[in-house]
């Protein structure tokens, strides 16, 4: 029962619409009358005494306006209150209504969980790979600066470093990063082998990464022979330190140099992507920095203020212009800024956009299930809705109360929702490729719960309105005339066919999406890599210059350990190679053939490596013309190169490659020595299974000059063709190596049949989980043609009982009704034809080896969405053909 | 002596209270009951008075309606709620404590 002040003042509010201003007023003019009284009745004269009365109140108008505030603050609580009160009402009778009937209140939770669970599960991870900013301070201003040649990124040299740092006004900071492997000893146990960068002193504050422990390096230690200091990684000083804080102070021996450990960096430095467990100064020597045509330094920049990305860029490409002809060897040509993150994410974003896009449909395609079935549980509580309309409900207040059905159904299943996503979040982080940047920081944070609740009110929304619309507009009379027919049953029929053809549609296009994909895949699987990938067992070696610092006895090592794997029992054949097929990480470098003129724009971009005698054999990578390395080629003798057939197409098109020759690496005498071609071998892939392959380009490894071992890192890959599984030879090869070098331990072992499947990896899971949604939607469409179809059954009972009554065979009508059901699919697979074969166009970089048009997946996915729907059709009017004529004719 | 509402030490709202649960009045009456009662030591400020019964009012200590005053017009009377009732309680123990204890001081048997 409200209490008498509120149904006071919610009559006067009904009677007199007065003001809470306007009562302030009242109440302090009513006052100053009663004190004027007072005053006169005292003797004093009126006009006095009204001053004094009025005085009384300090200043009135500031008096007047406190309490009106005050008072107004008061009624806007009131209304809150009442607010939340109605509804908490409406909740409560909603939560009885769905109570009673508990068929539909499961189904369509569970829709809608599924639908919001799914889209919550994927945005978690949209946001966490690709939404959320780096985790530096002012991440937008972060840049790379790539030296650019012929569109193609590269690393810098770093006499362009110091250059574009000398004359560069666009950025407050520019640092270098240059990666680095490390032997590293500690203590008596064994060495290993681990990644580091070389970094310059204000590399860290300049990105503003801090210390975990200890501090980064000063400037005096950035200079050689000050430089035997190191920074550890966190995840490094974590992993083999156990977290030691004492670590500062110790230390290690890095390529058999003694360094000091001076800090710790936090984990953020990882999102640079290095993997580096080691940083040290990168201490330029003055060879260095004259150099400027050997360069592997990553410049990292951050712009200054106002500048902008493109600003930057131009100032740099002038730069560039410059530099090209003041500096040797057009290294320095060209410069291109990127931000930081979307080099970072780049790739991602559009993948995951799409992704997030086909749950969304997932989503609409659950909404509008839930819309069907609640246009259906309208339909048959008109009856209701007409008598609490007769009795005085306005329409609006049946329709608040309708929506807040809807909102504490949208309510439950955005609860049983979020369990889902958090085991659907799981679920992905388990299966996802494990490239994918931040992606073991998703999880259920704050934005993503936040996100799950948008989507619950904006669901409750999408599903909730057009049926409570209807649901409240009953037609009174017809409705609670018995049989309740009135013309809306209708209308509200040919509302939920237009749903149905909607969840058709979209269900269509994720379809499509799914089915151009798995043909993708499909496609793809079938590339021949151009080489037998089983059997193979590689691994990565580098020798540290310290123990190797001559090129024979690098030459000589790598040589006796091909001899000793070779000699392993169940060995085939072995080799060793700088660069192995797959994993797309080849060195490039611009050569110029023989007879041609100097000029650039005859330089062919190789992908070139070192390769001792045994790597197309233990590849099994055909040999077309020619031959392979052999013993004649040793130092000394004329330098033989071996080259690939696409390589000789674009080099030599129509001509006999063999014999011709191109100017190799430089021989230290300022010339280049010239390399004559005498095999050319089969295309095999170097990155990954989608590009096309390169030219390629092999040297003999005991001919290649010690530059380019340099540049290689003093390392190669052991390959070795093994009889039985040659993972199950690994402590034998391992134990071949340590004959040569008991110190040297091996890296990245793997067959080369696991790195085949690690590249194909991310498109199966693209494929994997478009496919789930799609089935997903399929389901959930099939569904809701099953329902319209069954309500259909139910509606026309009646009308059924007549025809058959009336003579028409059960075949006829089971057509009636089937053509009921297929009536809105068919219109939903038009459109959605339509509207896939526009939307398609954004698979355009998911897809390989089909249009995104391709006529196969556009005839047969409509084909089994018909087929499917036929089926959940054709299953309700079965029972259509059960009715009773006598019976159905009585109801 | 005159005492002016600021110097009541935040006890105007108790004070308020009081008055009121002897029943309801408006505004101005309340003024007059705690003059008279207090043999005019006591002279509310009309600029604190207002602005307490509304605050009291927001709270929901006290509460209005529009009923006949002496002059045959309208004013707004407000009277005491439950709650009002408790406040009151409360605020007068703690008004006790609070005289007691300085009593205790500045004033030794």
């Amino acid at each position: 029962m409200p209490r008498p002040g509120t149904f006071g003042r919610q009559l006067r509010s009904l009677l007199w619409k007065a003001s809470v201003a306007d009562e302030v007023d009242a109440e302090l003019a009513f006052h100053v009358e009663m004190r004027t009284r007072e005053y006169i009745a005292r003797g004093l004269d009126p006009e006095l005494a009204r001053a004094k009365a009025v005085g009384r109140f300090g200043d009135l108008k500031r008096v007047n306006d406190t309490c009106r505030r005050i008072g107004e603050g008061r009624e806007r609580d009131m209304r809150r209150a009442e607010w939340i009160h109605e509804f908490v009402q409406d909740a409560r009778y909603a939560l009885r209504q769905l109570a009673r009937m508990p068929g539909f209140t499961a189904v369509s939770a569970l829709t809608l969980a599924i639908g919001i669970g799914a889209t919550t599960a994927i945005f978690s991870i949209v946001n966490a790979v690709v939404l959320r900013p780096l985790p530096f301070p002012e991440p937008d201003r972060l840049v790379r600066v790539y030296s650019n040649r012929r569109g193609a990124d590269g690393s810098s040299s770093a006499a362009a470093f110091l250059a574009w740092r000398e004359r560069s006004h666009s950025f407050s900071q520019l640092v270098p990063a240059e990666y680095r492997n490390f032997t590293l000893v500690t203590g008596d146990r064994p060495a290993e082998q681990v990644t580091g960068e070389r970094v310059s002193a204000d590399f860290f504050p300049a990105l503003g990464i801090g210390m975990r422990l200890g501090r980064p390096f000063s400037k005096d230690e950035d200079q050689p022979g000050r430089d035997n200091v190191v920074v550890l990684s966190e995840r490094f000083w974590k992993s083999r330190f156990n977290g030691d804080s004492a670590i500062i102070g110790r230390s290690v021996r890095l390529n058999a140099v003694e360094h000091v450990v001076i800090g710790v960096v936090s984990s953020k430095a990882d999102v640079l992507g290095a993997d580096a467990s080691v940083w040290v100064p990168i201490a330029f020597t003055a060879a260095e920095r004259a150099d400027s045509r050997k360069g592997y330094l990553d410049v990292f920049a951050r712009l200054a203020p106002g500048v902008s990305v493109a600003q930057a860029q131009s100032e740099m490409s002038a730069i560039a212009k410059r530099l090209e002809t003041e500096l040797e060897d057009n290294r320095a040509n060209g410069v291109r800024i990127a931000s930081l993150m979307e080099v970072y994410v780049g790739s991602y974003r559009s993948r995951l956009l799409i992704l997030l896009g086909a749950v969304g449909f997932v989503l609409l395609i659950a909404c509008v299930n839930v819309a069907n079935l609640l246009l259906a549980r309208g339909a048959a509580r008109g009856k209701e809705i007409s008598i609490r309309a007769a009795l005085g409900a306005g329409r609006g207040r049946v329709l608040r109360q309708l929506l807040s059905e809807s909102v504490v159904l949208a309510g439950i299943g955005g609860v049983l929702g979020l369990i889902f996503a958090f085991w659907g979040v799981r679920a992905l982080k388990g299966l996802a490729p494990n490239d994918v940047p931040r992606l073991d920081e998703a999880g259920l944070d704050l934005v993503t719960v936040a996100f799950a609740l948008g989507a619950t009110a904006l669901s409750s929304i999408v599903f909730g309105i057009v049926p409570a619309l209807r649901t409240a507009r009953p037609d009174l009379q017809g409705a609670l005339r018995e049989g309740g027919r009135g013309s809306s049953l209708v209308a509200r029929d040919r509302v939920r066919q237009l749903l149905v053809a909607a969840e058709v549609a979209l269900s269509l296009m994720l379809l499509v999406g799914a089915g151009l994909l798995i043909r993708s895949g499909i496609i793809l699987q079938r590339v021949e890599p151009g080489f037998d990938t089983a059997h193979v067992f590689s691994a990565w070696l580098a020798l540290p210059p310290a123990q190797y610092e001559s090129l024979e006895s690098v030459r000589a090592a790598y040589d006796r350990i091909v001899t000793e794997v070779r000699a392993v029992p169940g060995v085939q054949s072995a080799a060793g190679v700088t660069v192995i097929p797959i994993t797309g990480l080849s060195a490039q470098s611009n050569f110029i053939p023989e007879g041609r003129a100097d000029d650039p724009a005859n330089a062919i971009s190789f992908n070139f490596r070192l390769a001792t005698p045994g790597v197309f054999q233990t590849l099994r990578i055909p040999i077309k013309q020619g031959r392979d390395f052999d013993d004649r080629d040793v130092a000394g003798s004329p330098c033989v190169i071996i080259v690939n057939e696409a390589a000789a197409k674009t080099t030599w098109p129509n001509e006999n490659p063999i014999g011709k020759r191109i100017p190799g690496p430089r021989d230290g005498g300022g010339g280049r020595t010239p390399c004559s071609v005498v095999g050319v071998v089969g295309d095999a892939h170097d990155d990954g299974l989608r590009e096309a392959v390169r030219p390629q380009l092999y040297f003999a490894s005991a001919q290649a000059p010690g530059a380019l071992w340099f540049a290689m890192q003093r390392s190669m890959f052991i390959l070795a063709r093994t009889t039985g599984d040659p993972r199950a030879m690994t402590k034998q090869l391992q134990a071949a190596v340590a004959r040569v070098d008991p110190a040297l331990p091996m890296f990245d072992i793997r067959t080369m049949d696991e790195r085949i499947s690690a590249s194909l990896a991310t498109g199966k899971f693209n494929t994997l989980l478009l496919t789930a949604l799609g089935g997903i939607g399929l389901l959930l469409a099939a569904v809701g043609i099953y329902g319209v179809v069954a309500y259909f059954v139910t509606q026309r009972t009646g009308e059924i009982g007549l025809r058959m009554a009336l003579g028409a065979t059960p075949g006829r009508v089971l057509r009636l009704v089937v053509g009921q059901g297929m009536r809105p699919v068919v219109l939903g697979i038009v459109v959605g034809v339509g509207l896939a074969g526009a939307a398609s166009r954004l698979l355009a970089s998911l897809v390989f080896g089909v249009g995104t048009r391709d006529p196969l997946t556009f005839l047969a996915v409509p084909a089994m969405l018909g087929l499917v729907a036929l089926a959940a059709s054709v299953l309700p009017a079965r029972r259509a053909i059960r009715v009773d004529p006598t019976k159905a004719l009585q109801s | 002596m005159a005492v002016a509402a600021k110097d009541l030490h935040g006890t105007l709202d108790a004070l308020i209270l009081k008055t009121l649960s002897w029943g309801p009045r408006h505004g101005y009456a309340i003024a007059r009951w705690l003059e008279d009662t207090s043999a005019d030591e006591l002279v509310i400020e009309e600029g604190s008075l207002y602005p307490a019964l509304y605050r009291m009012e927001r709270k929901g200590w006290i509460e209005a309606e529009w009923g006949e005053s002496e002059l045959g017009r309208k004013a707004k009377l407000y009277h005491l709620t439950t709650v009002g009732r408790k406040q009151l309680r409360a605020e007068t123990e703690e008004w006790a404590r609070f005289a007691g204890a300085v009593s205790r001081i500045l004033l030794p048997a």
